[in-house]
């Protein structure tokens, strides 16, 4: 066991995919110096063929990124911050999530999208959000968005090994995060939910660095309330399975993602509650996101992404106190 | 022909009725306009009628509630649809319809709504639950009515269902604390018994199963004390003058009407107090309290019913504050006549906003009583007996007839001030009779 940083557990297990695969290369802007460490070293390791600086076009990176794939590379795409994927969007949405079913299943494009999301450091409307909904929303991209090391590196083989293409969102607020790592490998299957911590009282379904809040609110909360937290990890595919059965055994649950509100992660998630459980809830499934509104910067983004008080508060609210 | 047979819906607030009763057996021959089936609806029972002669087919059994508009049974006019509806009609109600769509009948009765197999889109509050606690009440037989919500809104939640399946559900036996829940139900099984059954290691000698009437103010009652929060405030009234103003009326108009009783001067004293004091007059609905504008009077009568107990009906003077005293004497006791022979309109029966409770009718022996609030009304008034008593008049011990006053009112909606008012008004009209006049 080693303790590993969060960007640290990223960059690892892109470099054992990439030394396990030839086919396995990044690319993106300033990836060899990489500012949020994510791809930090790999140049070092593999090459400046292998880890190939872009330029500024983050559309032009995806495009060469489906390319690559649809010719039978395993590219790791580095759009810096998870906002970009709006410039890259035709490359993401249109090419990399459709090629599969357009060409009946002859064409993959197996491919990540790195992005480092969310708030925290009040860098304002366009370096702050959290893209999840929209994602989920367009057919054919899964969607990982680990809240630990651990998690962080299992996923990102995952998603190396994937045949469809992944969009890989990590956190900037869970970069100071160290976790003990295990020596020997292991891979976390997409589409597996953990239950963080179990509890009788409430189930908190809560997304990326939402869940290190919801875990911190639930020790807070001891004694008062026996609260579950659960980490979908990944929200395309989606473990409701892991989720329905807590809720079955709580009969109320919130749903904290830092995503907007309108049309997001929550809504999604409640409604498919709603479908497979509604006769097991004592009370609405309700929701804690970002407000609608954009991202504010500096000292105003506490006022928009949701806060402990907050999450504690809507804990007590789901629960009936 | 095929004609149905269905629940009308005979008031703007019902929503179902109980088979309380077939007079006929399944396949017995019944003529038009025989009564067939009895119904109980929430505060009267109901006969209807056969719109046609011909076989009856039974499709609802007594007991089943019903919603209005649906079909409870047929009247067959040939040997070939009595077969048919049979085959239908038994199955489920919902298939029998389409059989009916034939029949063309006319509607039962000539009062009800145009034949429609559909239920009809009832007025009433929906009982707010959780899906959660649905499905357990569900499971463990407890109508939802009849559990008291502590959610949201007054939202029924797992634990409210939990507190209500842990405590004894029999009225018939509430001094039993830890019942045995196998127990309970066979007592609650058995219909009318002959012989004395034994029940948590005593023999009843008759069981007498919640039903109709009586079970309609079971629930009202329990859920009046469940949502509410009742205050009792006794007072008591000298009754010198009102006995002189009743007796000057009746000499005067007895002759050419029926007798002005002292629940009329109640009635028209009260709605005159209850202009001054609106929040007396008022509801608590969801968040909100409502200040009615209309003053309907519910005054409760106690009935007879056919196993010998009695029952309260509570038929309202609706815009009580507008009628003179003679009309209001007129229309209580048109109502309390029908009340008795149990003819009250749904109608009749509902939309009061205050109800006036008189046990002055069980005999001259002094009592004060603590009503239970009619919901979702905001207070009730108890009267009693106008009895004889010491009483202090100009500095001196006198003996003066005084009646016990008493009034519930629901402290969720207001404070001890607006009752005190209340009855400072009341008092005022009732000893000094002519203050109704100002």
């Amino acid at each position: 066991m080693k303790e590993l940083m969060y960007w640290n557990a990223i960059s690892e297990a892109i470099a054992e995919e990439m030394a396990r695969d030839e086919k396995v290369f990044v690319i993106g802007e300033n990836v060899q110096e990489s500012p949020f460490l994510a791809t930090k070293g790999l140049v070092q390791q593999f090459g400046p063929e292998r880890v190939m600086d872009a330029p500024l076009s983050e559309l032009a990176i995806a495009g060469a990124t489906v390319g690559a794939a649809m010719a039978g590379y395993r590219p790791v795409c580095d759009l810096t911050f998870a906002d970009f994927i709006y410039c890259a969007a035709d490359e993401v949405l249109m090419k990399a999530a459709q090629q599969y079913f357009i060409h009946n299943g002859e064409v993959g494009v197996p491919c990540v999208f790195l992005g480092v999301a969310g708030g925290g450091f009040g860098n304002g409307p366009e370096h702050s959000r959290i893209p999840a909904a929209m994602v989920m929303h367009n057919p054919g991209l899964k969607l990982a968005m680990p809240s630990n090391p651990y998690d962080a590196k299992g996923l990102m083989k995952a998603a190396i090994r994937d045949n469809n293409p992944v969009c890989f969102f990590f956190h900037k607020k869970c970069m100071p995060m160290k976790q003990a790592i295990p020596d020997e490998e292991y891979v976390i299957p997409l589409g597996q939910a953990e239950v963080k911590r179990s509890g009788t009282d409430v189930t908190v379904v809560a997304t990326s660095y939402m869940v290190n809040l919801a875990l911190e609110a639930a020790k807070q909360l001891e004694g008062k309330l026996s609260v579950e937290v659960i980490d979908p990890r990944t929200l395309v595919p989606l473990d409701m399975e892991t989720i329905v059965a807590s809720v079955k055994k709580t009969n109320r649950v919130v749903i904290i993602d830092e995503d907007t509100e309108c049309c997001g992660v929550a809504a999604e998630i409640a409604q498919q509650i709603n479908e497979q459980a509604f006769d097991y809830l004592d009370a609405p499934v309700s929701r804690l996101c970002a407000a609608n509104s954009p991202i504010a910067g500096a000292a105003m983004e506490k006022y928009v992404i949701p806060q402990l008080p907050q999450v504690i508060k809507a804990i007590e609210t789901a629960a009936g106190i | 022909m095929l004609t149905k047979l269905f629940i009308p819906k005979l008031g703007m607030t019902m929503e179902k009725a109980t088979v309380a009763e077939w007079r006929y057996r399944q396949g017995d021959r019944v003529e038009k306009d025989a009564p067939v089936l009895v119904i109980d609806t929430e505060k009267v029972a109901n006969e209807i009628e056969a719109p046609v002669a011909g076989k009856l087919v039974i499709v609802a059994a007594v007991g089943d509630e019903v919603p209005c508009g649906e079909v409870v049974g047929y009247i067959a006019e040939t040997e070939e649809e009595y077969a048919q509806a049979l085959k239908g009609g038994a199955g489920s109600a919902s298939t029998a319809p389409a059989a009916a769509e034939t029949g063309g009948g006319e509607p039962v009765p000539a009062a009800a709504p145009a034949a429609s197999a559909a239920p009809c889109a009832c007025a009433g509050e929906r009982v707010k639950i959780s899906p959660l606690a649905r499905r357990m009440a569900a499971e463990q037989g407890i109508d939802p009515g009849s559990i008291a919500g502590s959610g949201p809104g007054g939202r029924i939640v797992r634990k409210d269902v939990e507190a209500a399946t842990s405590r004894p559900v029999s009225a018939a036996v509430p001094a039993v604390a830890p019942v045995p829940v196998e127990g309970e139900r066979q007592l609650r099984s058995q219909s009318p018994c002959k012989a004395a059954v034994p029940a948590f290691g005593k023999s009843a000698k008759a069981v007498l199963s919640l039903k109709g009437i009586r079970k309609v103010i079971s629930e009202h009652m329990q859920h009046s004390h469940s949502v509410s929060a009742p205050v009792s405030v006794l007072s008591e009234v000298d009754m010198t003058q009102m006995i002189a103003l009743r007796e000057r009326l009746n000499e005067k108009l007895a002759p050419a009407g029926p007798g002005i009783t002292y629940t009329d001067l109640f009635v028209m004293a009260a709605a005159r107090a209850l202009k001054r004091t609106p929040i007396m007059n008022s509801s608590l609905i969801g968040n909100e309290i409502l200040l009615w504008d209309e003053v309907n009077i519910g005054f409760a009568v106690s009935t007879r019913m056919e196993d010998g107990n009695n029952a309260l009906v509570v038929p309202v003077i609706h815009n009580a504050d507008r009628l003179t005293l003679r009309e209001i004497s007129a229309r209580r006791k048109d109502l309390m006549e029908r009340a008795r022979a149990g003819k009250l309109s749904v109608d009749e029966t509902s939309g009061g906003t205050f109800t006036i409770t008189n046990t002055g009718t069980l005999g001259p022996v002094w009592h004060v009583q603590t009503p239970v609030i009619n919901q979702p009304e905001a207070a009730i008034l108890g009267t009693a007996s106008i009895v004889d008593r010491p009483a202090i008049v100009d500095g001196a011990i006198a003996i003066r007839p005084i009646m016990p006053v008493s009034i519930t009112f629901d402290h969720r909606i207001m404070d001890g001030a607006p009752p005190g008012e209340f009855l400072g008004h009341l008092h005022e009209m009732l000893t000094d009779p002519q203050m109704m006049l100002v």
